[in-house]
């Protein structure tokens, strides 16, 4: 399934739907306004009985032009968000005309959760992304970025909130299902920088099979990697210029990959819940002594962040300054990323396996 | 009836232009996808349920453009037939 959009359209559409229910509700008012002449029985029954029976009908469908406008909006604020930053969309143009959409009444709130959008998707890049472009989805560190990202994400933006910038294209079920899938290695956002990779990744989950366990594997090699395979090769023909990718095309590949990226990270979060519920569980006063002996398990890191908060705080206070450039730093990033795991799963327990459970599961 | 017939019709064309520019809106959006789909869905169902409309006011129209020309016709025969009930009446005091 490929989802399109382009934003700019739905905006125009949006504003002709409400131009043509302005219209419509003028024709409803117009049918009430009537002066009805004299007329032979039979035909003033008809008319009387059809003209508020019709006026009501436009009226009806004036209203039903108004959700569909306001649908729309909401679409292309989503797809704005999808495309804004990685896939060179440009948002100001965009934001502005959609701003300038909403009524007084609703424009501070419709401001704010536009903004909310972006700065979740400005993080997604920040925190997240950089591993997936290193082609380490598979590595705990990943696993770390993802849970510091829930964990950011959780201060302005509620599970459902961020689960809505996916599931409101389309029937959030139905997307999920096909959305939804594990990548194996380097499939997912990779897949749109090296789309090459993706393909080849796609390919073999779904010639061989995937890696994952039961339904999971199921879903990943017959749902996520044709899906992926067809992204990731849309975007390796853009890139070797066999398709001049529009921003519809760019949005729709950026959409697909966020969802199958997301969805690679979640299970990896999955795969090691035992591990990260032991570090959470055990309490630190039972890893403050042992705590050296587990620096070689998948938990290490975690536990090694313990010796590390101060810094771990700064980290994650200064968020944007936790860029691409200092993940880098294998030693820092090392401490950073399992001091997010902890942190983030102790201070508020439950609500990352449950964004993620809501967002994936 | 006529003059009702008449604006019946304008309110027709402005509802069925309002209709048609939506379908226009909706069948030119590069927008593919499940939601796409319900989307085209619903604007169809709402382009023929507004022509729907539409052309009952047409009809409408229609009927009292008929019924005012059967009105006329009516009036014009009763005119008739009170000029021939007014001759007959004349003729019979003349003789």
């Amino acid at each position: 399934m490929l989802i399109e959009a382009n934003p700019t359209q739905m905006l125009d559409a949006a504003l002709r739907f409400r131009t043509s229910r302005v219209h419509l509700l003028s024709a409803a008012a117009d049918l009430r306004g009537v002066a009805l002449p004299e007329m032979p029985p039979a035909v003033a029954a008809q008319i009387t009985d059809s003209l508020p029976r019709i006026g009501r009908e436009l009226e009806q469908q004036a209203g039903e032009l108004d959700d569909r406008a306001r649908d729309l909006v909401a679409r292309a604020l989503w797809a704005l968000v999808a495309g804004t930053g990685a896939l060179k969309i440009a948002p100001v143009g965009g934001a502005r005309a959609l701003w300038s959409l909403f009524s007084s009444s609703t424009k501070i709130a419709e401001q704010r959760r536009l903004l909310r959008m972006l700065r979740a998707w400005d993080l997604y890049k920040t925190e997240v992304m950089p591993w997936a472009l290193r082609g380490r989805t598979t590595s705990l560190e990943a696993v770390n970025s993802w849970m510091l990202w829930q964990q950011e994400i959780s201060r302005f933006m509620t599970p459902s909130q961020l689960a809505a910038v996916v599931k409101e294209e389309g029937d959030a079920a139905r997307y999920l299902r096909v959305a939804a899938g594990p990548l194996r290695g380097l499939r997912g956002v990779a897949g749109k920088v090296t789309p090459v990779l993706g393909l080849a990744t796609n390919l073999d989950t779904m010639v061989r099979g995937s890696s994952l366990p039961g339904w999971r594997g199921k879903v990943d090699r017959f749902g996520a990697a044709p899906m992926g395979f067809g992204a990731a090769g849309v975007a390796g023909a853009g890139a070797i210029g066999l398709i001049a990718l529009t921003p519809p095309g760019e949005i729709a590949v950026g959409v697909v990959l966020l969802a199958a990226g997301g969805w690679a990270l979640g299970n990896l979060v999955y795969d090691n819940r035992h591990a990260i519920a032991r570090a959470v569980v055990g309490g630190a006063k039972w890893v403050d002594h042992h705590h050296e002996l587990l620096y070689a398990t998948p938990v290490g890191p975690g536990l090694a962040a313990l010796d590390h908060r101060q810094e771990i705080a700064h980290g994650v206070v200064t968020g944007a300054d936790w860029t691409k450039d200092r993940l880098s730093d294998a030693g820092h990033t090392l401490v950073s990323g399992g001091g997010a795991v902890v942190h983030g799963a102790t201070s508020a327990p439950g609500k990352v396996a449950v964004g993620l459970k809501r967002l994936f599961g | 009836m006529r003059a009702l017939a008449g604006q019946l019709r304008t309110i027709a064309e402005g509802a069925g232009g309002a209709i048609a520019s939506v379908e226009t809106a909706a069948g030119g959006l590069d927008f593919k996808g499940p939601a796409a789909t319900r989307l085209h869905a619903a604007i169809s169902a709402f382009g023929a349920r507004g022509r729907g409309a539409a052309s009952e006011l047409h009809d409408l129209s229609d009927l009292l453009l008929r019924s005012a020309a059967e009105v006329e016709a009516a009036q014009a025969e009763r005119a008739r037939l009170e000029r021939l009930i007014a001759d007959a009446a004349a003729k019979a005091g003349v003789n």
